[in-house]
């Protein structure tokens, strides 16, 4: 699966160019926001795959990080100004760090108890950002309309900076996941995935398994954080 | 003093009512290994039956409880044989799928043949409040409790006593191990999802005295549900059973005593730490 | 491989959408406006009421009608040739991202030169960014948070009351009520439920309390869509205030009352708003609605003074077997609003309608509301006539009690205790 063949190499590309050129052909501004959404949950489900698809822990909170790196960038950005595209990266960060956090007392769980602990997970983090106010509680937070500009990541004009910016992250996000699942640790994930407990035998569960988590986390995250942005769009 | 008594009497009669949703649930989970997302949906259409029976006909909801129990068991068996015995064979991903989709199909079917409007039903033969020198007790709150208390009994004591009753814990124990016993594996699937399915219509019955009806209720009870059923320990009836009474009581309280827009976190954090210390929940296997 | 078939799949993903998203072409004579209701989901019913209410309105100005509505007596609108209106509605399935995301199909797709709608505050919000965004009016005369009109849009017009204003109309309403009827009240403890509309409301309470002096005993955000609201009751029984108020939907405003009963909590008075109006309320829990306060922007009784409210109340009854609620009074007149711009303006331009916009001026007898009439200030795009009155339910029918001048009925004051009743 990490030897591609030259036709799937080309197919690969084919598809590439067709959607670097279709905004241009279909200029409708609905259609690019279709797409534009359609690679944000393409993003998403490559960061679960790293987890659900190559370890077999189905995570159902994941929509918890998404917004840890939604509420960081909007709130870096209305409180101190910062550029969205550091806030990006913060967002990944934070996320990153509480997926650790989370993730290590978790890797003790199996399938189902997982899937509900990751959602209970979510809820709280639901729950509590729907109440704090440093974050606007019920109301959130509201980006205002900035100038037009990159720095700024804020559009008017047209939505296909917008698009194009989410391809390469599309595009970076496929890359990731393909770099773990070529690596040590994607063979792990796979060894979890036939057998917890074989896996255990072989004594890679534990690193795997936080380990996954904040990869992944990372990779959600950094979707959410284009999904404010998609959001903002 | 008295009102957090208040409290906790009230935690423990919501948490019965937790209980019979969650040993449902449970059951068809342990059995199958199958997520029904449908299964807040199927306690709607359970309310909904008893209100068509008290309405159009009369009936007190109490006693469309064993009308519920058969309608359901047979909705549940159809829906099983035709629908999710199908996927039974593909990835675990797939049932889930399924099951999401049969529930946004039954609430939205209900929602355009009954229309979304609220219903209630308003007289029922044991309505009211008693009060116990200041505590509140309402009667059909605590019919409503008896009721579920009476159902896991029985529920409880099938599954222990009977044949078949011991066949679909044989199941839920190890698959492989009760085909090679000789039990018919896709019948008790069968059979506990329809069994589930009853259980959560006796639930409709007895929510419908007191709660209030229309086509997306179940919405409100099933993240819950999934909650207190990973709490107990997949598959444990008792484990559900006790999970439900704790998960009411700590919401309860923990609202009064903190903040009840917080409740539900307190609850899932209680999850969380439970499963930390103990992975397989209270009384899993 | 992964890589190929995830990029294969895009692909015929987007061939598809773009297949499916091409233009409709759009009719001279009819002006396509759009509206955003929650048509499914928990507020189903709610939205149909406000689709109910559009319905009708859309009806007589494009019909001809004896009543004093605007362009009710002649067809369509005189001043675009006499086009109709025809409304194209997107469920909105009462979540804001599909506000924004079904007002931009609206207005890019569809067409459509306006939009109407959206009932929820947290919906309307991002509708109207979308509709500010692309430019297109939006004329809102059903959502009530303040900070609808507090962003400083173009295009945003909000027609009804919002809950800043409707809460300050609950304080006058105690003020009064100890100047001219004699009754004090000295603590107040707010509930509402935990979205936009609820924390809103809370917040311009905690300001009014404070200015008019009452005090705030209790201060109570709950989950809508609880199972259960015993710990919510229960707080407010241990925190024994006078009056309680509580901003609430439907499904909250019926698991309260009848916890309110259960749990015997009676009072000088309930103040609430929203949920304990909607339609669905009284026939749910009939007898136990009785003597509850609800701030309104309509009641059937009005017709006692406008002719016109009955006229178009037995309308509504006869096309639709229903009694006319107060959503769907509320969202009745935002189509008015919007083609009496349109006659205005000659055009359906946006900014020549939101031009016309500003200038609306239409007389408080020929709106459906109790209110002055319809303006809007020129910075905030709030229609400065709107406010609220109170209304009392008694006998399971919503009587207007507030102001004193405009009641049609007694007030009841204090709550009478719940096992007195019935």
């Amino acid at each position: 699966m990490h030897d591609l063949t030259a036709k799937q190499l080309t197919l690969g590309g084919v598809v590439l160019a067709l959607l670097v050129a279709l905004p241009l052909l279909v200029p409708s501004p609905f259609f690019q926001h279709v797409m534009i959404i359609t690679f944000m949950f393409a993003m998403c489900g490559v960061a679960w795959n790293v987890m659900g698809g190559y370890a077999g822990m189905f995570s159902f909170g994941q929509v918890a990080f998404f917004g840890i790196g939604a509420y960081t960038s909007s709130f870096l950005l209305l409180t101190f100004q910062v550029s969205p595209w550091i806030g990006l990266l913060a967002g990944g960060v934070i996320s990153a760090i509480l997926a650790a956090a989370i993730g290590y007392p978790c890797s003790n769980l199996r399938g189902h108890y997982f899937a509900i602990a990751s959602i209970a997970f979510g809820e709280i983090i639901r729950i509590v950002f729907n109440n704090w106010h440093l974050v606007g509680a019920a109301e959130g937070l509201t980006i205002p309309m900035l100038k037009e500009s990159l720095g700024n990541f804020m559009f008017h004009s047209s939505k296909l900076p917008y698009y194009y910016i989410m391809l390469a992250f599309l595009l970076l996000a496929i890359a990731v996941c393909w770099w773990v699942s070529a690596s040590k640790m994607g063979y792990y994930f796979r060894a979890i995935k036939e057998s917890h407990e074989v896996a255990e035998v072989l004594d890679t569960q534990f690193e795997a398994d936080h380990i996954t988590v904040r990869l992944r986390i990372r990779q959600a995250e950094l979707d959410q954080v284009r999904k404010t942005l998609a959001g903002r769009q | 003093m008295d009102q957090l008594l208040q409290q906790l009497v009230n935690g423990v009669l919501i948490g019965l009512v937790y209980s019979l949703l969650a040993i449902g649930l449970t059951l068809v989970w342990g059995v199958m290994n199958v997520l029904n997302f449908a299964h807040g949906d199927f306690l709607m259409i359970g309310m909904f039956l008893s209100y068509w029976m008290y309405a159009l006909g009369g009936i007190d909801p109490l006693f469309s409880i064993p009308v519920n129990a058969v309608a359901l068991f047979l909705m549940g068996m159809f829906i099983y044989r035709f629908i999710i015995s199908k996927v039974m064979h593909g990835p675990g991903l797939a049932q889930l799928v399924v099951t999401f989709g049969v529930s946004i199909f039954i609430a939205n079917f209900a929602a355009l043949i009954w229309t979304p409007n609220f219903r209630s039903i308003e007289h029922t033969l044991l309505s009211g409040t008693w009060d116990l020198s200041g505590i509140k007790l309402s009667i059909p709150k605590f019919v409503s409790s008896i009721g579920s208390v009476v159902t896991s009994f029985l529920l409880f004591s099938f599954l222990r006593y009977t044949r078949t009753g011991k066949a679909i814990l044989a199941v839920e124990m190890d698959r492989e191990a009760a085909t090679i016993m000789g039990i018919n594996t896709e019948r008790i699937n069968s059979l506990s999802f329809a069994i589930g399915s009853a259980l959560v219509g006796v639930a409709g019955a007895l929510l419908a005295t007191h709660y209030y009806i229309y086509p997306f209720v179940g919405g409100t009870f099933g993240l819950i549900c999934f909650c207190i059923v990973a709490l107990g320990g997949f598959g444990s009836i008792e484990g559900a059973f006790i999970a439900g009474i704790l998960v009411g009581v700590v919401q309860t309280l923990g609202g009064y005593i903190f903040d009840p827009a917080y409740k539900l976190a307190i609850v899932f954090v209680m999850y969380l730490v439970t499963v930390w210390i103990r992975p397989q929940g209270l009384r899993g296997w | 491989m992964r890589m190929r078939n995830c990029m294969a799949v895009l692909a015929a993903v987007a061939v598809a959408v773009a297949l499916a998203a091409g233009p409709v072409a759009a009719q001279q004579k009819v002006i396509k406006i759009g509206a955003l209701y929650p048509l499914t989901g928990n507020l189903a019913a709610t939205g149909m009421d406000c689709k109910r209410g559009v319905d009708l309105a859309v009806e007589i100005i494009n019909g001809k009608y004896d009543l004093n509505l605007p362009f009710a007596k002649e067809e369509g609108i005189p001043g675009m040739g006499g086009a109709k209106i025809e409304v194209v509605y997107a469920d909105t399935k009462g979540d804001p991202k599909n506000g924004l995301a079904e007002a931009e199909r609206l207005i890019t797709q569809e067409k459509v030169v306006a939009l109407i709608g959206a009932y929820q505050s947290a919906v309307t919000k991002t509708g109207s960014q979308a509709a500010e965004r692309l430019k297109t009016p939006f004329v809102c005369s059903d959502s009530s948070s303040p900070t609808l009109t507090q962003s400083g849009f173009n295009y945003f017009f909000r027609v009804s009351p919002h809950d800043g204003t409707m809460a300050r109309n609950q304080f006058e309403f105690l003020k009064d009520l100890e100047k001219q009827k004699g009754k004090a009240v000295k603590t107040v403890a707010l509930i509402y439920e935990n979205t936009e509309f609820g924390a809103n409301v809370a917040k311009m309470q905690k300001q009014y309390a404070q200015e008019f002096g009452y005090q705030v005993v209790a201060d109570i955000a709950y989950p809508a869509n609880a199972s259960d609201v015993t710990s919510e009751v229960g707080k407010i029984m241990s925190a024994k205030p006078d009056v309680v108020m509580h901003a609430a939907y439907i499904t909250d405003a019926i698991l309260f009352t009848k916890m309110f009963k259960e749990m015997n909590l009676a009072p000088m008075g309930f103040l609430n708003m929203a949920g304990y109006i909607e339609s669905d309320y009284l026939p749910t829990v009939k007898a136990d609605g009785n003597f509850f306060y609800v701030r309104s922007t309509f009641a059937l009784d009005l017709a006692k003074k406008k002719p016109m409210v009955g006229q178009v109340a037995d309308m509504y009854k006869q096309k639709y077997n229903i009694g006319m609620g107060e959503n769907t009074a509320r969202s009745f007149t935002a189509p008015f609003v919007l083609a009496d711009a349109f006659n205005r303006a000659k055009s359906t331009e946006a900014d020549k309608v939101v031009k016309a916009l500003l200038e609306t001026n239409i007389p408080g007898d020929m709106i459906l509301n109790p209110w002055k009439g319809v303006q809007f200030d020129p910075q905030t795009h709030q229609n400065i006539h709107a406010s609220a009155m109170l209304v009392q339910i008694q006998d399971q029918a919503y009587y207007t009690v507030w102001p004193f001048d405009a009641a049609s009925r007694e007030l009841v004051w204090p709550f009478p205790a719940w096992k007195d009743r019935k």
